[in-house]
């Protein structure tokens, strides 16, 4: 607890403090720049589309990758961990970087469809938000899979055989049973990532056009380049209201999904 | 965008060891600690610069690849300086940067012998680069002359790299090429620059680093790019790539020397500063890379002489205004971003 004061809650207070104070003693003044400036509710819009969209892709796919390694054996198991892990341990830069190359023009998958010759000239994949949305699911799906797989192992497969023979249909008993009883998990990781996916910078800048780019990348242009951290600062903390504020509505489903069943 | 690297860690190790020790006397050796934008740059300074110095001076310096405005700006905040020497490039060391840094002591420093408008009371320049147009030679037929050719998709055909950098020189060039006389760029015409790019527009990819530049017009995924004239040099000579460019509306630049405020070892800075500016030792760096010396007594490497920008001032050229672009910086900003999230 005093970790988390001393290394976050203070210096995060000082950027926003910094907000009001700096350059000049207007309070508020940048905000009111930042909140009425279209070119920020683009890049803000473009963050939060990513944020949405990048969650339910990984918690889909997440959800039923770690289904299918609670379904099938031991050893099969083990190699789809490893699949997940492995990734898991090379840096954000390093996966982002792989992507540029899997998806630009020359790159192994215009060279596949060219060669199947399903296409005449390459497509465009790099630099557009599809090309974020691959790359940042990519490297979010841990964040699904394993609080989602976790949820599944505490599941008591007796349920399901309790289910089946009061005449539950499989699937019925799969989403009447399995799935309510395992989605506090999934929860955990759409949450997880959803966060996780409001702060990406690197992957949207090597992957993304420019009009894909989120509200990071602004945010670092006016502490690195402008050195105007007050902007900065108004920017940040506009950011880090809005997802309070959309947790807070959200605080009801988060309760029910994860409290209830305890 | 920067990682830690060794040589942050060395600095900080460095830092840490020579902390408590106080303010020392400067007859004795001393541990300085040097920054600048890292590459092989880095290696050239520190063989050219670094080295002779601390072989002549007996001081040891500490290299940090990477430099970060930011960064710096933080430390001095905090008061704690781990940076002696701070290679920063155009942009930085203006009078809005005085907060951050030492005036410079020129009764150190040879003020006079650099070249004029390439010093001032926070920097100097200790070496002259340049902005320029380069091209992929395979997807390129005939020569592009200058900026105009940059924006002539049916002359020739293909994408172009731009610097992702609101100050790095996107709105001069759109200029230039829009007829703009090179004397007469500032105050930069913003609405006209950014007309003038949305005729290239869908054919824009804006690179984050230089060695990306390289990448994107060698492996020819641009046909041009506007770059720095050491990475066109790089990626033609070093990496073998079809590559070549031309120095025609090259817009020239300075990497510049300045003393973060709060450094622990201010006047063995300013006594490396002199030396690294200093005429026999300035144009050394031209042995390694294409940079032109600051001091106009200072001679170049005679191998590099063709490829500095500094040997093709008879052709159309312009010249950064850097006081203009610091005073403006907040505006270009805003106007560069707010074309960009517009584009498709």
């Amino acid at each position: 607890m005093i970790a988390l004061l001393g290394l976050f809650l203070w210096p995060a207070a000082k950027v926003i403090s910094g907000t009001v104070t700096e350059p000049t003693n207007i309070a508020l003044g940048d905000f009111l720049t930042v909140l009425s400036d279209p070119t920020f509710a683009r890049f803000a819009a473009n963050t939060l589309r990513l944020a949405v969209l990048v969650s339910l892709i990984a918690g889909t796919l997440g959800y039923f990758y770690a289904y299918a390694m609670y379904g099938l054996g031991r050893r099969w198991r083990v190699f789809l961990m490893i699949c997940v892990l492995f990734p898991f341990s090379t840096s954000l830069l390093v996966r982002s970087f792989a992507w540029s190359v899997i998806l630009r023009d020359t790159g192994i998958v215009n060279w596949v469809l060219l060669h199947l010759g399903l296409i005449d000239q390459p497509i465009g994949l790099l630099r557009t938000s599809l090309a974020i949305t691959i790359g940042m699911t990519q490297i979010l799906l841990p964040f699904t899979i394993l609080p989602t797989y976790s949820s599944m192992t505490k599941f008591d497969p007796d349920l399901l055989y309790a289910a089946r023979s009061m005449g539950a249909s499989a699937v019925q008993a799969f989403w009447l049973v399995f799935f309510p009883c395992t989605r506090v998990g999934l929860m955990a990781g759409l949450l997880l990532v959803f966060l996780l996916s409001l702060g990406y910078y690197i992957t949207p800048v090597l992957l993304g056009g420019p009009g894909d780019q989120p509200v990071a990348v602004l945010i670092n242009s006016q502490v690195v380049n402008q050195l105007n951290w007050g902007l900065a600062g108004s920017m940040s903390a506009i950011v880090i209201a809005a997802v309070l504020l959309l947790l807070a509505a959200g605080w009801r489903l988060v309760e029910r999904v994860f409290l209830a069943d305890r | 965008m920067r990682n830690p690297s060794p040589t942050n860690a060395l600095a900080t190790m460095a830092a840490l060891l020579t902390w408590g020790i106080g303010p020392a006397i400067s007859a004795e050796p001393q541990t300085l600690v040097w920054v600048d934008g890292g590459g092989s740059y880095h290696t050239a300074v520190q063989n050219r610069y670094l080295t002779p110095w601390q072989t002549s001076s007996g001081d040891q310096i500490v290299p940090v690849a990477g430099t970060d405005n930011a960064k710096l700006r933080a430390m001095v905040e905090a008061k704690r300086v781990d940076w002696d020497v701070y290679n920063g490039d155009n942009t930085w060391g203006t009078e809005r940067d005085s907060k951050w840094l030492v005036p410079l002591d020129y009764t150190v420093i040879p003020r006079d012998e650099i070249l004029p408008g390439f010093v001032s009371k926070y920097r100097i320049a200790n070496m002259i680069y340049s902005v320029l147009l380069s091209y992929n030679t395979d997807k390129i037929k005939g020569t592009p002359t200058g900026w105009a050719d940059f924006f002539d998709l049916a002359k020739f055909p293909g994408k172009r790299a731009v610097m992702d950098y609101s100050a790095g020189g996107i709105f001069e060039i759109a200029l230039l090429a829009d007829g703009v006389a090179p004397d007469h760029l500032y105050p930069l015409d913003i609405d006209r620059a950014i007309r003038k790019l949305n005729t290239i527009k869908s054919s824009l990819i804006f690179w984050e680093s230089g060695a990306q530049s390289e990448d994107l017009v060698g492996s020819g995924e641009v046909s041009m790019a506007m770059t720095y004239n050491t990475r066109a040099y790089d990626a033609k000579n070093r990496l073998k790539k079809p590559v070549n460019y031309v120095f025609g509306g090259q817009i020239l630049s300075a990497g510049y020397l300045t003393v973060p405020l709060g450094s622990r070892h201010v006047a063995e800075a300013m006594k490396l500063i002199a030396y690294v500016v200093s005429k026999d030792v300035n144009g050394k760096l031209s042995a390694a890379l294409p940079v032109a010396p600051a001091n106009k007594y200072s001679t170049h490497d005679l191998t590099m002489s063709a490829e500095l920008p500094t040997s093709h001032l008879s052709e159309p050229h312009a010249v950064f205004d850097d006081q203009w672009i610091a005073e403006n910086s907040n505006v270009e900003e805003s106007r560069y971003q707010a074309w960009k999230i517009a584009l498709p």
